[in-house]
């Protein structure tokens, strides 16, 4: 009897134990807002993220290899983050259905980018509240404060050169009201998101003129680099420039861009290449466009369209074709082949006399490669770009350059073009690549200036114009995500039909249920009309990248 | 000699009291079946005194009851036998000796048989008000799975049950009846003695089950609450209680064979390339082609297409021609060992009872060179009475494996590499060092198979820990008291290794090798408390518990990976470089979630007739939004025996006649973040994830389930059901607008509801002394909606071939159609110009042409002089009438349509994974002491999406593209192929019948009887059997991958883990057949 006492007591006690169980359970894993920005410091750490999130919204696999196959800077026929639906000819819509397996190509700097910055607006928020206790942790809220808005600049930024319109976010907008419904938040188009961002980035370059402060290497902001206010207000002034360039959709936008600001931009800004340095084997700082884009053996080629023009060879001297990239072009689209291409540029071919040895920044490959004959052979091509290839090769590691010092001199000499500026100095500007990279004749300032309408040429007595194209497009290729891309949407030169810039994703169309829509293909943003849906070229595939992505 | 004067006094001892008293009851008699024949070890013993004796091999049973507890009571005496119905009869409890003999009526419809799962106390089927599927020993022994769930494979109506992988070691995807959630899991709760599992069900153990109740819908599980929706799944494994008053009894069995893949692929034998007479390949200038890679006979980078004119070519000359052929599919796959040994002793004693099993299980799998799945376990049942009020009981289980796997995610998936292999190449060629080439086919872009498994060493180690401790106190004849307290835990450490050197085709970090370690640990404490209360008030019997139950469940996983090494071999994660020569990350997860339930249930019983049930629990859970913490659940449930009316007038034909109709509410518990606010952490750095949700619930399961049993003819026993259920509050991860900054929130944002019919038949066709024939047949049907959607429609689930909208069937696929009717012809296309072809697509042709006369043909092609040429491959014909070319002969066409917004849309229904009906077959034939058994299993309509095929278009590896041998005006292009693959893009192309028709299990064996062993062992041994045991052995089916059911392809259970749903094949381990023989010896 004692026992049965004993376990019935037991039995009390446990359900006594029971009942006091507390079903309150934190999250451990991931903070709530609460603990996330419940310190200075948090915030600080939230701010501190702010680069990282505009990197993966750009420099991701969304996007950017997509952009650089559509400028045909590298090619691809495989189908990964839409490549293949957006580079094979004819060129087609973009397809924005919220279904379309390739839609995280505008989801990703759509949505990546708006999460970067509300980020930013919590940080600024958090030290308007209670600046003293910032002050108070040590906090530096200018260098705070001056990052924040840099990066709301750069966030805004790359949403009006990729999107057709957008959202402006900042700490007015009062989002609880937006989801209720009592405000409106409308879109803007995107030279007026454009605005906004220089606006941003002039604030930034305000705060950073009026206080010195220090980000260091080892605090990661901007992966691996020490980024001083003064160096700050020189990468503000930079993007600043690239951004009054490339928003232009048209050659006549372009045109109308204020040349002479871009000029006062590019004179305030970097003095040396801007390379982020990434040591996480790609985890956050990751660029997928030199990843993606220096394996010859399974994942890119070199597009002919940026390498052929340089192409100094007779092809086949009977039929009087003037060399091998000529008659590449003169071939139908689905008979063009592999050719070697000879060149006096020793970026392209290491060699006067033998196109087998590699380039500086280009590796012979010789063969099809790895691209199924079926998907157009016109995507073949004798060459890979291997200039990061050490990149790809140290795992995802290593310097990541993103805005090279030659790309704002050439921005230079093009905004001195366009403005009737010297042509000396455009000479001297090009010639800085020109001539120790590419061991080319230096352009001279007695060579006609040409127009913008002038295709890519290195040639010695080609315009200024002309050279100033190749030495662009072969000096900055893989560097930026969708620098190729917006520039040749200035120039006129991308091929018929490609869409110069993207819808809202569908996605975000449905969740605020406004119309889908989307550009190119002959349609809005293109030239052509739309023809026969069955007329169109295949499309598909799918999307997330994985280490482990496979060609597909 | 002190030895046995001890041994004397004790057994002297032992006696006085029975001397003292002299007032002792002897009962003794004899049990039989009502052919008169003894049966041997049954139980007889007085309920109230739990005193009593087991029959010898004549059937006779004799007990002593001490004299003190002897005072002319009256108490009831029960008989019982397994098989047969239990008798009771009243007696009373007098000094001297009685007679009480039994003849035990045979329950072979097993109406008798008790549940005990979701019901208030063990309850009889035929007095049930709602359906409890039961499959006992005798249902899992006669070929047993690796697992106790695979064991459920067929055999019960409305119970889909599916291997995750062919993957030696791996579990099973359950669904019961329709899907409960549409991007939770369907996964049920598991209940194995008493111990509700907080982790998956790999680790169980199949040979020592007693019993699997399976209780499948809400209307029935609602006594489990919110992790009820599912169903519930009750495990019983055996005890001592089993073996005969007073015995011990030993087993040992052991098992046998080898399992192999019971079907083959074959690649694509042809190529499209140029070759000269020899066969050997011709690179742009006409030569031999040859580079560092290639092969003697020029296979490799330079080869040229063999172009017809209009551009295209064709995969129609025999690699054969060119060389040695081989099939990377017989090089990659190994039939491999398959075995287990088991012991276990069991005793039975009046007031102790135990049972004590160890078990050594095997399971080699078909790769080449892996060990696949080795397996230890320990198992201890004990009960024992402290008083005849007191009963106290401990079931612990222990078990320990290591697995040596194929696919790991982070790993190469050797089975893609596979899938990508021209014929002329020998996988298994190795260097001059011995070692496999990793680009073993220099035109491909996938590591070599057999290279990736030979070099990458994926481990997993797991421990498991099942515990249930239950006191039981019975302080009057109508009162029970019980307390329990269960405990799982697991620990899980896998290790996937890649030492430096691995090579790859594309340049990695992993080439300097890789190590990653996986450790998870969890931990689910169960306790409960539970008053039960049964009175008789003349002929209403009345039943009634309350409940108190906690849960608490804690889970961590950490992932450790280093790449960058500095010895060979060492798997140590210290042997990783630092940082830029090296780099480790690190990420880890923590769980916990506590929860109380309370309930109350009534069950009455009006003269066996009218059946009553009744139920309401409040369920509290950490999950569960801030605001909404506590839910509640309910049921009633009511049958009526129908046949117990002294009017049925069908008595002797139909001996049971039950209606039964249940309703009941159970939920789904949101995933453990869904609530939370979340900024994500990730390498150290913070952004904002997902907005959290205060007012979360759990997804609220409502069925009604109406049911019919009937038993006819002595024979036959027939259920049939219909459940209707109702799944509210769909925990939806609803996207959010990019401005938020959140991408999304967790919201109740939908409602899909389903029903099932489930019928199930039993006969037992003949019975005498040495013949019996049984068979039993099962058949369900489910359809599924989801009928509310308060999101943005979004596609989902493996490929994101599923579509998830307001009046969509979930298990329906979406993606592109090629036209294949002219009804489908888009607006201004002219129908003369388009030909159905042979596989049934309707292409653009041109006026006058057919799809045959892409070599005939006239459409307009030139030679390079200006010639007009035959032939339309690769010709731009006119579909619209406005004599331009315009689409590419011959080549399919996507059908386009308006959607439900008057847009144009090209994404359309392709396919339905569900199934039309399913079928479950078996029948046990026993002649003296040999049993004939088999089981198949049919799946009639239900498709699968085959992407494995799809992804091996690419580089022209499928079968459907060898146009060698067919006739030219039948061949297709490559470009043909091409546009049907559309870059993995889901489309109907590939879309898969997945009806099939399995023998599941099949047995033959012999058992050789006590009698007959007694006359060479005499009592030694008291039973052997031997057996030929089958799984899978045959699948007939018109799929053309390894099998239909294609298992998992998504890692975990969210949208896509269920395999018994998202049916898509994609490059998994496949599922093998076995082929086993057992010896089983006892004691």
């Amino acid at each position: 009897m004692k026992l049965s006492r004993f376990s019935l007591l037991a039995l009390l006690l446990a359900f006594v134990w029971a009942g006091c169980q507390d079903l309150s359970v934190e999250n451990p894993n991931n903070p709530d807002r609460t603990r996330a920005l419940a310190e200075p410091n948090d915030v600080e750490a939230l701010v501190s993220n702010l680069f990282t999130e505009y990197w993966n919204a750009t420099q991701g696999c969304n996007g950017s290899p997509m952009l650089s196959t559509m400028a045909d800077q590298h090619s691809c026929s495989w189908a990964n983050w839409g490549m293949r639906d957006m580079s094979s000819e004819p060129r087609i819509a973009w397809d924005n259905s919220s279904s379309y397996s390739r839609r995280a190509s505008t989801e990703g700097p759509w949505f990546d980018n708006y999460t970067g910055i509300s980020n930013a607006i919590d940080g600024l928020r958090a030290v308007e509240e209670n600046e003293q206790a910032f002050i108070d942790a040590g906090i530096d809220v200018n260098r705070l404060r001056a990052f924040a808005r840099f990066n709301m600049g750069l966030m805004h930024g790359h949403l009006a050169l990729f999107f057709d319109k957008a959202f402006v976010v900042d700490e007015s907008v009062d989002l609880e009201a937006v989801a209720l419904g009592q405000v409106e938040l409308p879109t803007q188009p995107y030279n007026e998101v454009m605005q906004r961002a220089i606006g941003f980035l002039d604030e930034a370059i305000a705060i950073a003129q009026a206080n010195s402060f220090t980000i260091a290497a080892s605090d990661d902001w901007i992966f691996g680099l020490d980024v001083d206010n003064q160096r700050l207000i020189r990468l503000a002034n930079s993007y600043a420039a690239r951004f009054m360039a490339q928003v232009a959709r048209t050659p006549e936008e372009r045109a109308a861009v204020d040349w002479n600001e871009v000029i006062r931009r590019i004179d305030a800004g970097i003095v040396e290449d801007f390379a982020p340095i990434g040591d996480d084997n790609g985890d956050q700082e990751w660029d997928c466009l030199k990843w993606a884009g220096s394996e010859g053996r399974t994942w890119s080629r070199a597009d002919y369209r940026t390498i052929g023009p340089a192409d100094e060879s007779v092809c086949d001297p009977n039929d009087g074709k003037i060399n091998c990239f000529q008659e590449w072009l003169d071939t139908p689209l689905q008979d063009r082949l592999v050719f070697d291409v000879h060149t006096s540029d020793r970026r392209i071919v290491g060699s006067a006399d033998d196109p087998t040895v590699d380039g500086k920044d280009f590796q012979y490959q010789g063969d099809n490669g790895p691209f199924p004959p079926a998907r157009g052979t016109y995507h073949y091509s004798s060459h890979n770009p291997f200039r990061y290839k050490y990149y790809r090769d140290n795992g995802a590691n290593g310097a990541m350059p993103v805005m090279l010092k030659a790309e704002m001199d050439l921005l230079k000499a093009e905004a001195l073009l366009r403005t009737g500026g010297s042509t000396q100095m455009v000479a001297d500007l090009i010639n800085n690549t020109r001539v120790p990279r590419g061991e080319l004749n230096p352009a001279l300032a007695t060579d006609a200036v040409g127009s913008p309408d002038d295709p890519q040429n290195h040639r010695d007595g080609a315009s200024l114009w002309a050279k100033l194209k190749h030495e662009k497009r072969i000096e900055t290729f893989l560097t930026a995500a969708g620098l190729a891309f917006f520039d040749d949407r200035g120039w006129g030169d991308l091929v018929d039909n490609t869409p110069y810039h993207f819808p809202i994703p569908g996605k975000e169309l449905e969740t605020l249920a406004l119309q889908t829509y989307t550009f190119g293909g002959g349609g809005d943003a293109s030239a052509d009309d739309r023809g026969f849906a069955w007329k169109r070229a295949p499309t598909g595939g799918e999307s997330r990248f994985t280490m482990d992505a496979r060609p597909q | 000699m002190l030895r046995k004067l001890l041994r004397a006094s004790f057994v002297l001892a032992l006696l006085v009291p029975g001397w003292a008293s002299a007032q002792v009851a002897t009962i003794s008699g004899t049990v039989t079946d009502p052919n008169g024949e003894a049966l041997p070890g049954a139980n007889v013993l007085i309920e109230e005194l739990v005193i009593g004796a087991a029959t010898d091999v004549d059937g006779h049973y004799s007990f002593e009851v001490p004299g003190d507890m002897v005072n002319g009571q009256t108490v009831t005496l029960r008989a019982r036998f397994v098989g047969y119905t239990p008798q009771t009869r009243q007696i009373t409890l007098s000094p001297g000796a009685q007679t009480q003999d039994f003849t035990l009526a045979p329950d072979l419809l097993k109406l008798d048989e008790v549940v005990v799962t979701g019901v208030t106390g063990a309850t009889p089927q035929k007095k049930l008000a709602f359906t409890v599927s039961k499959l006992d020993a005798s249902a899992i022994e006669l070929a047993p799975a690796s697992s106790p769930v695979g064991s459920m494979q067929g055999k019960i109506a409305g119970a889909s049950v599916l291997k995750n992988s062919g993957q030696p070691g791996s579990g099973y995807s359950v669904r019961l009846r329709g899907s409960t959630s549409i991007t939770g899991s369907s996964e049920p709760l598991f209940i194995v003695d008493g111990v509700i599992l907080g982790a998956d069900q790999v680790d169980l153990g199949a040979l020592d089950i007693e019993s699997m109740e399976v209780v499948k819908g809400a209307a029935a599980s609602s006594l489990y609450g919110s992790r009820a929706q599912n169903g519930v799944i009750n495990i019983t494994t055996k005890r001592g209680s089993n073996v005969p008053l007073n015995q011990t009894r030993v087993t040992i069995r052991n098992e046998f064979g080898i399992s192999d893949l019971p079907k083959s692929l074959q690649a694509n034998s042809a190529h499209s390339f140029k070759v000269d007479s020899q066969g050997r390949f011709l690179n742009a200038d006409g030569q031999v082609n040859s580079c560092d890679t290639c092969l003697p006979n020029g296979f490799g980078p330079g080869v040229l297409e063999d172009k017809i004119l209009g551009g295209v070519s064709f995969y129609d000359k025999k690699y054969s021609l060119s060389g040695p052929t081989y099939n990377a599919f017989d090089e990659f796959f190994d039939p491999g060992d398959t075995y287990s040994n088991y012991i276990s002793i069991s005793q039975n004693s009046a007031s102790t009872n135990f049972h004590v099993s160890f078990t050594n299980l095997k399971e080699g799998g078909v790769v080449v060179g892996t060990d696949g799945y080795n397996q230890q376990s320990f198992l201890l049942n004990l009960d024992h009475r402290i008083s005849n009020k007191l009963y106290l009981s401990a079931s612990g289980r222990y078990s320990q494996s290591q697995s040596d796997d194929v696919q790991r995610s982070g790993a190469i998936n050797p089975f893609f590499g596979l899938m990508f292999t021209s014929p002329i190449v020998n996988l298994a060629r190795r260097d001059e060092n011995g070692q496999l080439f990793v680009k073993a086919d220099p035109l491909a872009v996938e590591e070599n198979p057999l290279y990736v498994v030979e070099n990458t060493d994926i481990k997993q180690e797991r421990s498991r820990l099942l515990g249930n401790f239950r006191a039981k106190y019975q302080p009057t004849d109508w009162v029970d008291l019980e307390g329990t307290f269960s405990y799982d835990r697991l620990d899980a450490d896998g290790t996937t290794f890649m030492d430096r050197g691995f090579q790859t085709i594309d340049p990695s970090s992993i080439n300097d090798g890789q190590i990653q370690r996986r450790n998870s640990f969890i931990e689910a404490l169960n306790a409960d408390v539970t008053a039960s209360f049964h009175r008789t008030f003349g002929k209403l019997t009345a039943r009634s518990q309350l409940k108190y139950q906690l849960e608490s469940d804690d889970e961590y996983f950490e992932s450790l990976t280093g790449t960058g090494l500095t010895s060979l071999g060492i798997k140590d994660l210290s042997n990783v470089k630092q940082f830029p020569e090296g780099a480790r990350d690190f990420s880890s997860t923590k769980r916990t979630i506590r929860a109380d339930g309370l309930y109350a249930t009534l069950g009455f019983d009006y003269e066996d007739k009218y059946i009553g049930d009744f139920l309401i629990r409040r369920d509290g859970s950490s999950l569960f939004g801030a605001e909404e913490r506590w839910q509640t659940y309910y049921r009633a449930a009511f049958a009526y025996r129908v046949s117990e009316e002294s009017w049925w007038p069908l008595k002797s034909a139909v001996d049971e006649f039950k209606l039964r109709g249940s309703v009941g509410t159970a939920g789904g518990r949101p995933q453990f973040e869904a609530q939370y606010e979340v900024f994500s952490l990730s390498n150290g750095t913070i952004s904002k994830a997902t907005l959290g949700n205060k007012f979360l619930k759990p997804e609220l399961s409502t069925e009604v389930e109406l049911g019919l049993e009937m038993s006819f003819l002595d024979r036959f026993f027939l259920e049939a059901v219909y459940a209707d259920s109702e799944v509210k509050d769909q925990l939806l991860q609803v996207p959010l607008a990019g401005y938020f900054g959140f991408s999304s929130q967790w919201q109740n944002a939908g409602t899909l509801t389903s029903n099932t019919v489930e019928l199930s038949l039993n006969a037992n066709l003949f019975r005498s002394r040495d013949v019996s024939w049984d068979m039993g047949f099962t058949f369900d049907r489910t359809r599924q909606e989801i009928t509310r959607f308060d999101a943005n429609p979004f596609r989902g689930g493996p490929r994101t071939a599923f579509f998830f909208r307001s009046g969509e069937i979930l298990g329906a696929m979406y993606g592109f159609h090629w036209l294949s009717d002219p009804s489908e012809l888009p607006e201004g296309a002219n129908p003369a110009a388009w030909d159905r072809n042979d596989d049934g697509y309707l292409v653009p042709v041109g006026v006058g042409n057919t799809f045959r006369d892409g070599f005939t043909g006239n459409c307009g092609l030139t030679d390079e002089n200006g010639n007009p040429i035959q032939g339309c491959w690769g010709a731009l014909v006119d579909t619209d009438g406005d004599g331009e070319g315009d689409s590419p002969f011959g080549l399919p066409v996507k059908f386009e349509t308006l959607d439900e917004n008057g847009n144009p849309t090209q994404f359309v229904q392709i396919g339905d994974v569900l199934p039309d009906f399913n079928l479950g077959f078996n029948t046990t034939f026993r002649y003296k002491g040999l049993t004939a058994y088999m089981l198949w299993n049919a799946q009639i309509g239900g498709d699968v999406y085959n992407f494995t095929k799809q992804w091996s278009y690419r580089d022209g590896r499928s079968r459907d593209q060898d146009q060698s041998g067919k006739p030219d005006d039948l061949k297709k292009p490559i470009n043909y192929y091409e546009v049907l693959y559309d870059a993995t893009a889901i489309n109907d192309h590939f879309i898969e019948d997945g009806t099939y028709l399995k023998l599941r299990e099949v047995s033959l064996g012999y058992t050789f009887s006590r009698q007959v062993l007694q006359r060479y062992f005499g009592n030694a041994l008291n039973q052997v059997s031997i057996s030929l045991i089958g799984r899978n052995l045959l699948t007939i089916s018109n799929y053309s991958g390894f099998d239909p059911e294609v298992g998992t392809t998504a890692g975990s259970a969210g949208v896509g883990g269920d395999a018994s749903l998202y049916r898509v094949d994609n490059f998994g381990y496949p599922l093998f057949r076995s082929l086993t023989g057992k010896l089983e010896i006892q004691f």
